[in-house]
């Protein structure tokens, strides 16, 4: 019984988000607060590359991400299939509990990660490093998991 | 009930390109029609001149895209331009033309106004706030933070001007 406690305990339940040309990542399965299937998208001028729109969301403004653009360095037009996630995080300077969007490619996909098939960044996966907490092992590929804080908050502040 | 009426809650609202971009009163000199502006080409941008602001100078008047970009071209929709307050007693007030400008105060119109996420910031987004108006999300900028960055466009297309000739 002990055994098969301590052997759940090894499983956290997360969500597996793609965001599109093989970029993927996990969160935690209360960082992500909605998924949004259709979202009227406003663009918002001398924004950075990476986040030019926001969404209206239970009468907030949220700043809406483009991961692609802001690993590539540089504003990837999106194509296909799109959803827009909502992601809560804590806040680096105030420790708040903020709301932030983001493109996905489809819907995250909950999953159970077993502290087992924890591994090393890969340095194939070294434009997550300033994201990542961790990495993992998911049927042979290796997902970085990562802080939303980190994501969100630019570099300067 | 009297109410009195918060100078920080009224605002000029201008709409340009599809873009609605809120300015405080308090930082607008003037709202003019356009068939006061004596257009001319200029090598900083702008797209003609105003002196009838008693400045004793003619003050730029520039015409903004919905990314906040300088355009040469006077379009069609123009209708009216604003004169923004100068920065520093001695420079000239800046004018943005735009289609349709209105007055309105926040406070009686029930409008939330939030920050910029800081994630949107960078050094040359002049936009600070933003608020909901008519279901569509629109901007907020100071007079000061709009004309700084009317200053560097000025002064980008100023450059590139000369390293053309």
């Amino acid at each position: 019984m002990v055994e098969q406690e301590q052997e759940q305990l090894k499983l956290n339940r997360a969500w597996l988000l793609d965001f599109g040309r093989g970029l993927q990542a996990a969160v935690g399965i209360h960082e992500m607060s909605h998924v949004l299937l259709e979202a009227q998208l406003y663009e918002i001028p001398r924004a950075p590359h990476y986040c030019t729109e926001v969404l209206v969301f239970e009468g907030m403004i949220l700043p809406v991400m483009d991961v692609i653009s802001l690993i590539e360095q540089q504003h990837i037009v999106r194509e296909g299939y799109d959803v827009i996630g909502i992601a809560v995080y804590q806040e680096a300077t105030t420790g708040n509990l903020n709301y932030a969007a983001m493109h996905l490619a489809t819907m995250p996909t909950p999953l159970f990660v077993d502290n087992r098939d924890a591994c090393e960044l890969p340095k194939y996966l070294d434009y997550w490093r300033p994201y990542t907490l961790s990495c993992f092992m998911n049927e042979g590929r290796a997902i970085p998991i990562i802080d939303f804080t980190q994501l969100f908050t630019p570099e300067d502040v | 009930m009297f109410k009195s009426i918060q100078t920080a809650d009224l605002y000029v609202q201008l709409v340009f390109d599809g873009l609605n971009l809120f300015i405080p009163q308090q930082d607008v000199l003037s709202v003019e029609i356009m068939a006061d502006l004596e257009y001319t080409q200029t090598t900083m941008g702008a797209i003609g001149w105003f002196g009838q602001h008693g400045h004793g100078q003619n003050s730029p008047v520039f015409c903004l895209s919905e990314d906040l970009l300088l355009l040469t071209e006077l379009p069609r929709n123009r209708e009216f331009f604003i004169l923004l307050k100068p920065r520093h007693e001695g420079e000239l007030p800046v004018g943005i033309t735009c289609d349709q400008v209105e007055d309105l105060n926040v406070r009686y119109e029930h409008l939330y106004i939030q920050d910029l996420p800081t994630i949107m910031h960078t050094k040359e987004n002049p936009v600070s706030k933003l608020l909901i108006y008519k279901e569509q999300v629109a901007c907020i900028c100071t007079g000061i933070d709009l004309v700084q960055h009317i200053v560097r466009l000025t002064e980008e297309f100023t450059h590139a001007s000369e390293s053309m000739s």
